[in-house]
């Protein structure tokens, strides 16, 4: 099912009610949805993991959900939250290729999409901290990998990181 | 989809159960009972006991504690918003509240350097330890309240909530405090009503993130 606004605010009031056919859909949809979200944006190895505690999140705290509100931005806050602390838990992976950019960018295609997008967020961030972030924690390169791919010294990529990620934190409910 | 990711639907949705949707308009009156409840221990505590009375007709005393009342309700307000996470939300109000508070400070120091905050300013006299120390235990209701809201709810900026917990609490806190203190100077009360909100905001940037992470 394609995820529109209109019926994933429909069915997640229906879910608060505690009706399960509509909550099993739009789980399915969100599920969807987050794969696009997060494709090329996380080692693909690890997508369906942080999918899956997306959807876990989703699940506990549903209630938190503002009927009254469009639902994909509820949704893509608690991605973004889950995404970045699946970036500081990051570590190798042996995974370094990046799978889905079709996928992502028909996904951004929507405009309303793309002012939530994970690629707007990461846009926001210096130049050396998104590159730092994309060689380690998404591809998976050591940090003695990516001290040598861009020709500067470790202690440059891990400040980076760290910097990175706390901006990422600081920004996870910015629209634009 | 993998299968992993379906049988994991499978089993959220089996579990699923009918629950009650965090409403704000709750956040907000818990929010009103503390500060009530904080007002109401400060005039059992302070305002009988002491014989001090609200006094409006000091400038210094209206400016201070309506700042201080403002820089309360805005970031408790928005602390309360922020058990529901959005994309495209904003939360710049309590930046600019604390900003205005600040300016008491300023016209403290300002004040004192044109000598004209009263002789023996600079050293801190009992009653300005006092006002310091109740203001910053009277801000406990407040911050209690708001920090079991958050933990009951979503936060995605765990930081940032931290911070305007501790400073609507320690304004709320000095607030209560400041309706019943005697002091009106200018030095008494841009310093040492200000304080509290200063030790709340560090104590919610510091201490508060991980008891609100989820």
């Amino acid at each position: 099912m394609k995820p529109d606004e209109e019926t994933m605010s429909r069915m997640a009031r229906a879910s608060q009610e505690g009706d399960r056919d509509a909550y099993r859909v739009l789980l399915s949809t969100a599920a969807t949805w987050l794969s696009r979200y997060y494709a090329g944006r996380i080692a693909s190895g690890q997508l369906d993991d942080l999918v899956q505690e997306t959807l876990l999140a989703v699940h506990q705290k549903l209630f938190t959900y503002d009927c009254s509100r469009p639902f994909l931005p509820w949704l893509a806050a608690i991605a973004r939250y889950r995404w970045i602390d699946a970036l500081r838990q990051t570590y190798r992976s042996k995974e370094t290729t990046i799978e889905g950019h079709e996928f992502a960018q028909e996904a951004d295609q929507e405009v309303a999409a793309a002012r939530i997008s994970l690629r707007s967020l990461f846009a926001m961030l210096p130049k050396d901290q998104s590159q730092a972030i994309e060689m380690v924690k998404i591809e998976g390169l050591t940090i003695r990998e990516a001290s040598t791919r861009c020709g500067r010294s470790e202690a440059w990529v891990k400040v980076n990181i760290h910097r990175g990620l706390k901006r990422l934190q600081a920004r996870v409910e910015k629209a634009n | 989809m993998d299968k992993s990711t379906d049988r994991l639907i499978d089993k959220l949705a089996g579990d699923l159960q009918p629950t009650s949707r965090l409403r704000q308009v709750r956040g907000r009156a818990l929010v009103a009972t503390a500060m009530a409840g904080t007002i109401l221990l400060a005039f059992i505590l302070l305002g009988r006991h002491a014989g001090t009375a609200i006094d409006l007709a000091s400038a210094m005393f209206v400016l201070t504690n309506g700042l201080l009342l403002v820089l309360a309700l805005v970031s408790s307000l928005t602390v309360v918003s922020m058990a529901q996470p959005r994309v495209g939300s904003t939360q710049d109000a309590p930046k600019w509240a604390l900003a205005s508070v600040m300016l008491l400070p300023l016209a403290a120091i300002g004040a004192a350097t044109a000598g004209r905050a009263g002789a023996g300013f600079i050293f801190a006299q009992r009653q300005d330890f006092t006002c310091f120390v109740v203001g910053s235990l009277f801000a406990f209701i407040t911050a209690g309240v708001l920090l079991y809201w958050l933990r009951k709810g979503a936060p995605v900026l765990p930081e940032k909530a931290g911070l305007f917990l501790g400073l609507g609490a320690g304004a709320m806190g000095s607030f209560a405090n400041g309706l019943f203190c005697p002091d009106h100077s200018i030095w008494h009360l841009g310093i040492w009503h200000v304080l509290p909100v200063v030790l709340w905001g560090l104590i919610g940037r510091i201490a508060l993130p991980p008891l609100v992470r989820w």
